[in-house]
């Protein structure tokens, strides 16, 4: 393993940023109507349910890091053999790439449904794919601007939720636990695609300055999405009535509707014009990861992996043409995410800790 | 190397702009109220409103087509338009009362789907017929901002209780509340609000008339402002203008057959006394003769609301937030027979600038 120079790396507090970032992807935009599909208003209970598990897992993996020296790639193949462990990256790099064509083909249909029906996918999906790319071929210290700039810049946002008060009837949210806990737990299971995109902190690991600092800052990221997902869930849940949201497929953005300024009428136009700055980022880090992974895994450059992986992405992304496909693409990404976050990662860690328990007895 | 993809993105943001139909101000057309008639048993007709702009005011012009779904509507009317019709700024949709009666979901449905429309647009219904709404000449702003100022200002600060598009919906999809829209007419050179028209689902079944519409107000809205002229035991008049109003629910007894309190706080300012001195005295009888007349008009209202089986207020939300395991269906089914008890509280808090 080549150590990482000291000037690609990054400051720990940065870490915040990216999970950050990475969480709050296409998922804000209609996570509400999914999870109220089960749970009903008490949906808000399975946010912080997962927002927990959240927690745990990204202790587990700060356990995994550490223990095996920050190179997940590698312990990958050490563990299970070369041929497993390359098998179980490659799909790690299927996985990172199928997260990029989902957060672009989503974001190109909510332009098509909301601004420009006429939009050709292929055309704009290049477009953002170039962006990408240029941004990615900066190395990885760019990419965590992008993120920091991902946050800060749309964090205005937020406030547009104010609007709504107007509106707001908290009394549907009452009585709270009217529903089973089966019913909860699967709302919780229905926002793993909203809550994914830690599991990068896996790959970039050794790219962190002082990994040990990062910890806090991981975990404070992981409570503050969680905190905004129950806030925002919240805000839905007292805005529509329970029927009503089935009806909106992204419900942030139909919130937004409500929003009046003197100066615009409709700020939702201006409000997925900003979501290319949060959704960029995602991009950018789902694929560096993609290509990441191909470079220790094989012996291609990063530069010529990642622009197969673009292109790749691109055309995907051309083909998946209506609502259904779409939500088929989410739907697996979502499987595979989950499987990672709550199978993979902690079957790891078990591996990982008895090896160590029984190595220090010997 | 560098130079080459500076090129080619160049390239592409040259080319991906181009794919985009543009829509420029001065080639279209802007509906700025849409309405809809009933004809028959399966057509409607739409009214389409365009506002015209020209150098010192707005004049108006409207397109008349007739046929089964409101978007083939618009399909006709755009047929009629020298320019792509636009209908991201519509303010106001009317609907006859003839159609309100039958279900307006299905001319909705668009509505609900079209992006391009706000959720704060306003919806009426039309005591005559919309077209003729329309077509009148009102103020030299344009009619559908005349019609939408209307109601706005008479949601601020008269007696209609907040009500635009995304309300209708939620009552709507809401099982424990009913839809109400503003009830309006044409009265020569003027459009005149005559009422509410209250919904059972979609369709209108009752409508509640001008002097009702306060105590309906108190009834259905958190905070609100209105005016209100009582009769006093000594034959004097008071007007009183309401500041700040409060309602609060108190449910006890089962969840099948709840009893129903309305408490009703209200604070206001006398805005005119036809009995000249104004002292204590007369403060307090003031006060108490409001909240008789509140107490008396808006339990009659209720039992009225009752009988006719819709919800307007959210009885049945509010009680689905109060007891667990909530079966709408069988509070519904004991609804006309519910105890339901207003109180009230009035205030005055100030008399004008003159004692």
């Amino acid at each position: 393993m080549q150590a990482i120079s000291e000037r690609f790396k990054i400051s720990p507090f940065l870490v915040f940023f990216i999970i950050t970032d990475m969480q709050i992807g296409i998922g804000v935009l209609g996570y509400q109507r999914i999870i109220a599909k089960s749970a009903g208003y008490d949906a808000w209970i399975s946010i912080i349910i997962a927002g927990i598990v959240g927690h745990i897992i990204i202790w587990m993996m700060y356990y995994i890091l550490q223990k095996t020296g920050g190179n997940f790639v590698e312990s990958n193949q050490r563990i299970f053999g070369k041929f497993i462990g390359n098998a179980l990256n490659f799909i790690l790099v299927l996985y990172y790439t199928a997260l990029t064509i989902s957060v672009l083909r989503t974001y190109i249909e909510v332009i098509q449904v909301w601004m420009f029906p006429e939009l050709e996918t292929w055309a704009f999906a290049a477009a953002l794919m170039l962006l990408t790319i240029y941004i990615v071929l900066g190395g990885f210290r760019v990419v965590v601007g992008v993120c920091f700039f991902g946050i800060i810049l749309p964090a205005y946002l937020i406030f547009m939720f104010a609007y709504t008060f107007e509106y707001a009837n908290f009394r549907m949210l009452l009585p709270i636990f009217e529903h089973a806990v089966l019913d909860i737990l699967k709302a919780t299971k229905d926002m793993t695609l909203t809550i994914l995109g830690f599991e990068t902190l896996l790959i970039y690991y050794p790219f962190i300055k002082n990994p040990e600092q990062s910890k806090k800052w991981a975990h404070l990221a992981m409570l503050s999405t969680t905190l905004l997902y129950a806030v925002i869930a919240v805000i839905t849940f007292a805005y529509f009535s329970e029927k009503q949201l089935q009806k909106h497929i992204w419900p942030t953005l139909s919130i937004w509707k409500t929003v009046e300024m003197p100066f615009i009428e409709r700020f939702e136009y201006i409000g997925i014009a900003n979501w290319t700055i949060v959704i960029l980022p995602d991009m950018c880090l789902a694929i560096w990861c993609a290509s990441r992974i191909m470079k220790q895994i094989t012996n291609i450059r990063q530069k010529h992996s990642l622009v197969i992986l673009a292109t790749l992405c691109t055309i995907a992304a051309s083909f998946i043409k209506t609502r259904e496909d779409v939500n088929v693409l989410n739907d697996i990404v979502a499987n595979i995410g989950f499987y990672f976050l709550y199978a993979f990662v902690p079957l790891m860690f078990t591996i990982i800790y008895v090896m160590h328990k029984v190595r220090k007895k010997a | 190397m560098k130079k080459w993809y500076y090129f080619l993105f160049g390239c592409f943001l040259i080319m991906a702009g181009g794919c985009i139909r543009k829509e420029i101000l001065d080639d279209i057309n802007i509906l700025s109220a849409f309405g809809y008639d009933y004809v028959d048993e399966n057509k409607i007709r739409g009214t389409a409103l365009i506002s015209v702009y020209e150098t010192d005011n707005i004049s108006n012009e409207t397109f008349v087509a007739t046929s089964i779904t409101s978007k083939d509507i618009l399909e006709q009317l755009q047929h009629k338009s020298s320019d792509p019709l636009a209908n991201g700024s519509i303010e106001v949709i009317l609907y006859e009362d003839k159609l309100a009666k039958k279900g307006i979901m299905p001319i909705m449905d668009t509505l609900s789907r079209d992006p391009s429309l706000g959720t704060r647009l306003y919806l009426t219904v039309v005591k005559g017929t919309a077209k003729e709404v329309l077509e009148g000449k009102y103020a030299n702003r344009g009619n559908g901002i005349y019609l939408s100022n209307l109601i706005r200002q008479n949601i601020e600060q008269r007696d209609i209780p907040k009500t635009n598009l995304h309300k209708f919906l939620y009552a709507y999809y809401s099982d424990g509340r009913d839809p109400f829209l503003p009830y309006i007419q044409r009265s020569k050179d003027k459009v005149k609000i005559v009422g509410i028209a209250l919904f059972d689902n979609d369709r209108m079944v009752h409508y509640i008339k001008g002097d009702e519409m306060f105590y309906f107000k108190i009834l259905v809205d958190r905070y609100t402002e209105g005016t209100h002229t009582i009769q006093l035991e000594n034959d004097e008049y008071a007007a009183i203008k309401s500041i700040v109003t409060n309602r609060t629910f108190s449910f006890s007894g089962s969840k099948e057959h709840p009893k129903i309190t309305v408490k009703i706080k209200i604070e206001g300012v006398l805005y005119e006394y036809s009995g000249g001195h104004y002292n204590k005295k007369v403060k307090r009888m003031i006060e108490k003769s409001f909240e008789k007349e509140i107490i008396k008009e808006s339990g009659n209202l209720i039992k009225h609301l009752q009988s006719h089986q819709i919800d307007p207020i959210g009885f049945g939300d509010e009680a689905k937030s109060r007891y667990r395991n909530f079966s709408y269906k069988t509070f519904y089914e004991n609804y006309p027979t519910l105890d339901i008890e207003v109180q009230a509280k009035a205030t005055i808090i100030d008399s004008g600038i003159v004692e």
